[in-house]
């Protein structure tokens, strides 16, 4: 029985239709579980929409837990001691805890974490992911030229600047990354002539170095969806030659 | 698993839910001092196997929260699923039912189910149960000057303890009344270490 659970709740195979069917409710579970987030005021409806999800999502857990044997290949009771401890089921966990009345109210923001299981089951979100592993390198390169613009550009901003405008350096942070980021909310916004050259410098920068990564990643992302047709088609073809082979024998 | 054995599994497990609510309702009805609500958990358990117990009790556990409690009633799932974990693991040897050991089982099974009930009821209301007969024996408790966790724990073992007195008086009369070709007569035992099966399995 418990090898079966596995096979099902476990990412589908292209064979397996139950498995698949699982993936897709667990997605729509998690997101429906959410749905309570959005109301202020709790509602019957609201509250039974809410212990379901949740008896759905614990569900899930269990199934996890009772299977850890399987997922770990390790045939002992360790596995079971272990499951509780692991990442995924702490976040399983957590998410499913203030709902239940274990954590205080301020915590229900954690109930979020249930959304993992959307990122966790979606292929897309996978190739994502996938595009961030891989990219990792050149993102990070972006990532930490912009963090040095945007402490340099601040730093600037808050010694020429008046205090009226820049009362403390977080404003000044602040500032340079809504302006690096070209969003510029315009609450906070230069008086003197350099910190308007600086303002002017951020825009353009801002420009190229939002853009950069948007490439990779984009980049990215297609080179993965042709991977992954390239391999499905790969599949097909041997499941095609494994037919044949199995009825040129049989002939 | 085979499609004689999904009806069998099925029917079983619907029959432990069914037993669970029923005797539950009987409890409550008559004001008994008692839960009587894992009985088809550690009877499905035996027959089958540990797994379709928890199953039955997670079952049990959620038609409890939507109809008469809420969600918060989910963590008594953790005393529900020790039914079937500790009567369905313990009562095997070497995966074989052996009915020797029904006393220890359900010896094991009253010391967990007491001990987490009394932490999940400190846990969510500071240690005062919300049930008409564990909050009689708890004030009972208070007065003869016991601490409130302690009149807390001694509140939920009375119930437990009559549970597992039921238990143990309850479940060979339903074995003995299921015709035998339905019983799971092994099952891989899944707390030994030194079990061949899990050796055999490491190995592969």
């Amino acid at each position: 029985m418990r090898e079966r659970i596995y096979t099902i709740i476990e990412k589908s195979q292209d064979h397996d239709t139950i498995s698949k069917v699982y993936d897709w409710y667990i997605i729509c579970i998690a997101c429906l579980s959410v749905i309570p987030l959005m109301f202020r005021e709790s509602t019957s409806a609201i509250t039974t929409l809410e212990t379901i999800t949740v008896y759905l999502l614990f569900l899930d857990y269990i199934l996890r837990w009772i299977t850890q044997d399987y997922r770990a290949k390790k045939h002992s009771p360790w596995a079971f001691l272990i499951y509780p401890i692991t990442p995924f089921a702490i976040m399983d966990l957590i998410s499913i805890l203030p709902s239940i009345g274990l954590l205080p109210k301020s915590f229900m923001i954690l109930r979020l974490l249930r959304l993992t299981k959307v990122v966790h089951y979606s292929k897309s979100f996978q190739h994502v992911v996938n595009v961030f592993k891989n990219e990792r390198k050149t993102l990070l390169s972006v990532l930490l030229i912009a963090i040095f613009y945007i402490l340099v550009s601040a730093l600037i901003m808050f010694v020429y600047e008046p205090k009226s405008t820049f009362g403390n350096f977080f404003d000044a942070l602040y500032w340079a990354t809504t302006a690096l980021t070209t969003v510029g909310y315009g609450d906070v916004f230069p008086h003197t002539d350099i910190g308007k050259l600086i303002s002017m410098i951020s825009s353009l920068f801002g420009v190229a170095v939002i853009a950069m990564p948007a490439g990779i990643v984009t980049g990215g992302f297609l080179d993965e969806i042709h991977r992954d047709i390239e391999e499905k088609e790969k599949r097909k073809i041997e499941r095609k030659k494994a037919k044949e082979e199995a009825l040129h024998e049989t002939k | 698993m085979k499609q004689n054995n999904v009806r069998r599994y099925a029917s079983f497990m619907l029959i432990g839910v069914a037993l669970n609510l029923g005797l539950y309702q009987i409890a409550h009805i008559f004001h008994l001092p008692l839960w009587m609500d894992s009985i088809g958990t550690a009877y499905v358990a035996i027959l089958l196997e540990p797994t379709a117990g928890l199953l039955v009790a997670f079952a049990t556990n959620f038609y409890q929260a939507a109809i008469i409690y809420d969600s918060s009633s989910l963590v008594y799932y953790a005393t529900s699923a020790m039914a079937a974990l500790c009567i369905g693991i313990l009562m095997r040897k070497n995966g074989e039912l052996c009915w020797k050991r029904l006393g220890k089982a359900i010896a094991c099974y009253f010391v967990c189910a007491t001990l987490i009930a009394t932490l999940l009821t400190i846990w969510r209301t500071s240690g005062v149960p919300d049930s008409g007969w564990e909050r009689s024996f708890f004030e009972t408790a208070l007065g003869w000057g016991l601490p409130a966790p302690l009149a807390c724990l001694y509140g939920t073992a009375i119930l437990k303890f009559f549970d597992s007195l039921l238990l143990l008086v309850v479940l060979p009369i339903l074995h003995t009344c299921t015709p035998k070709k339905y019983r799971t007569i092994t099952l891989p035992q899944i707390v030994s270490w030194k079990h061949p099966y899990f050796h055999s399995k490491t190995e592969e």
